[in-house]
């Protein structure tokens, strides 16, 4: 069973398998992401959610902020899927 | 005859060690703000591109210097405090030079100083008790020497007035680095700092200036961003010349540098040596570019680029560090990535390999922002939230207003990117 992930502005969608991290999902099928430390440090992989979640843990995203989380905003480079998620892309 | 183990010199021992320590952590701590301070007022492009280097080396030794000082039973609350007062005044009238060219006179006297001092310390500390010291203090003679080297070179490419000049503040700067004691010391005391400042000097205090020093070999000294052209050749170039325009960050940077409450934590300084070291090597990257290309890198109608100088220049430092990492170099990633994967697949592995070394930097540098920008503002993400978001709305409207004068200003194509709401997260 895998997830479903759809860039809502590109258009596209790709497939995240349980416990898969977002970024190397969307790497791995060809679907360009921004990116730049996979680590969760840098942030530039930042996305923000629109339907469902991308889960962070905040103990290994230390970068995003309370107030960028209430925006809905997660990282993708060390975010993985517990559902269907539409991000602003 | 047999020399008594009593009647042989005394080593160093730990206090005196400490000592020592702090006073070289003192020195290259505030090197590398006299260096950021005046960097942002020197002209002259090669000289521009080469002291970031020494400042981040400055800064690595400052860092292992107040490492090792920490490890010699020194309070760890009190290594960055209480500096010995004349060594400071010696500092700030280093710092206050009448012009650059005396600004590098006093950066050949304390690298000179360095490196007799560390060769001072290597012969009379204890050699197997302090061999931690040792070991670093050998590293960093070694590096010393070659940016003394590096230094003496750059003072050789200088006018023959501009040398005099800078003779003549030598003399005067060793004459007071005596009167300090020199940087291992004695320690002194504030009547040693009232003999210092009798001495016949001028001293002009360090002002930051609005918008930096450029080299008057440019063409152009207008405010130039431009849109991406589409000719190939073109856009080689003016990606090239995106890098060398880096060389308007090492100065933001610099100059936050300068403003920043010392009392911030160390690390935040040494984090700043590091960033703005890379983004002269981005500069420079840019600069060999487009010699590459056999272009000159003077000759051009908008590579004098100083628009985030000039527009972050009053503000507050954390809403300078948020304009350029929290938003342009987080934002500017999605373009090195772009250069980077289009010149693997036109095979320009030169081209290729400088877009990938500055999207790594920019990971680094993106880090730092997030890092340093909430304790900037008290760790308060809620006023950091609103600081990002007030200091967006204000780039973005200097950006176009910029943009209204296109002959002058160029076309900030990069603000329109953000106005149109692409970035709005």
């Amino acid at each position: 069973m895998s997830y479903e992930v759809t860039l809502k502005r590109k258009g596209i969608s790709f497939q995240v398998d349980p416990g898969q991290r977002v970024l190397d999902a969307a790497l791995a099928q060809g679907v360009k992401l921004v990116y730049a430390c996979r680590n969760g440090t840098c942030k530039t992989c930042v996305v923000k959610v629109l339907e469902g979640d991308i889960v962070n843990d905040p103990e290994k995203s230390p970068a995003l902020f309370p107030f960028e989380r209430a925006r809905g905003l997660r990282l993708t480079c060390i975010g993985t899927c517990e559902g269907n998620v539409v991000i602003d892309r | 005859m047999q020399t008594s183990k009593l009647s042989a010199p005394a080593l160093f021992g730990v206090v005196e060690a400490a000592r020592r320590m702090k006073r070289f952590y003192y020195v290259k701590r505030s090197l590398a703000r006299l260096i950021a301070g005046w960097e942002i007022r020197i002209p002259l492009w090669e000289i521009k591109m080469q002291l970031p280097y020494q400042l981040f080396v400055d800064t690595e030794h400052a860092d292992q210097f107040r490492t090792r000082v920490t490890e010699l039973r020194y309070p760890a609350l009190d290594v960055d405090e209480d500096f010995d007062p004349a060594l400071v005044r010696f500092m700030e009238i280093c710092m206050d030079a009448p012009e650059w060219v005396e600004s590098l006179a006093a950066m050949k006297l304390i690298r000179t100083e360095f490196v007799t001092n560390y060769r001072d310390y290597l012969n009379h500390t204890h050699p197997v008790g302090d061999l931690p010291s040792i070991r670093i203090v050998r590293a960093a003679l070694a590096e010393e020497e070659l940016l003394l080297a590096q230094l003496n070179a750059i003072v050789d490419t200088l006018l023959e007035s501009d040398r005099q000049m800078l003779e003549l503040q030598l003399l005067v700067l060793r004459r007071l680095m005596e009167a300090t004691g020199g940087i291992s010391g004695p320690s002194t005391d504030l009547t040693t700092v009232s003999i210092m400042n009798s001495l016949p000097i001028t001293l002009v205090p360090y002002t930051r200036p609005h918008l930096p020093a450029r080299d008057a070999r440019f063409t152009s000294s207008v405010l130039r961003h431009e849109d991406a052209p589409t000719d190939p050749e073109r856009l080689r170039l003016y990606r090239f010349r995106t890098l060398m325009d880096e060389m308007s960050a090492v100065e933001v940077l610099c100059g936050c540098l300068v403003d920043s409450d010392p009392t911030m934590p160390w690390a935040y300084f040494r984090d700043m040596g590091r960033w703005i070291w890379d983004e002269s090597r981005h500069c420079e990257m840019g600069f060999e570019g487009i010699k590459s290309l056999g272009v000159d890198p003077f000759a051009s109608d908008y590579i004098n680029n100083y628009g985030s100088y000039a527009f972050s220049s009053p503000l507050p430092v954390v809403e300078r560090i948020a304009v350029l990492s929290l938003l342009s170099e987080t934002a500017t990633v999605p373009f090195k990535i772009q250069c980077k994967e289009e010149y693997e697949e036109t095979g320009d592995k030169r081209a290729e390999q400088m877009f990938d070394y500055d999207w790594a930097d920019e990971a680094i540098h993106v880090t730092y922002g997030n890092r340093w920008a909430p304790v900037l503002v008290g760790n308060d993400t809620d006023l950091l939230g609103q600081t990002v978001d007030a200091v967006m709305e204000k780039w973005i409207a200097w950006g176009l207003k910029m943009a209204e004068e296109p002959e002058k200003n160029g076309t900030y194509g990069l603000f329109r990117y953000f106005h149109e709401g692409e970035w709005k997260l």
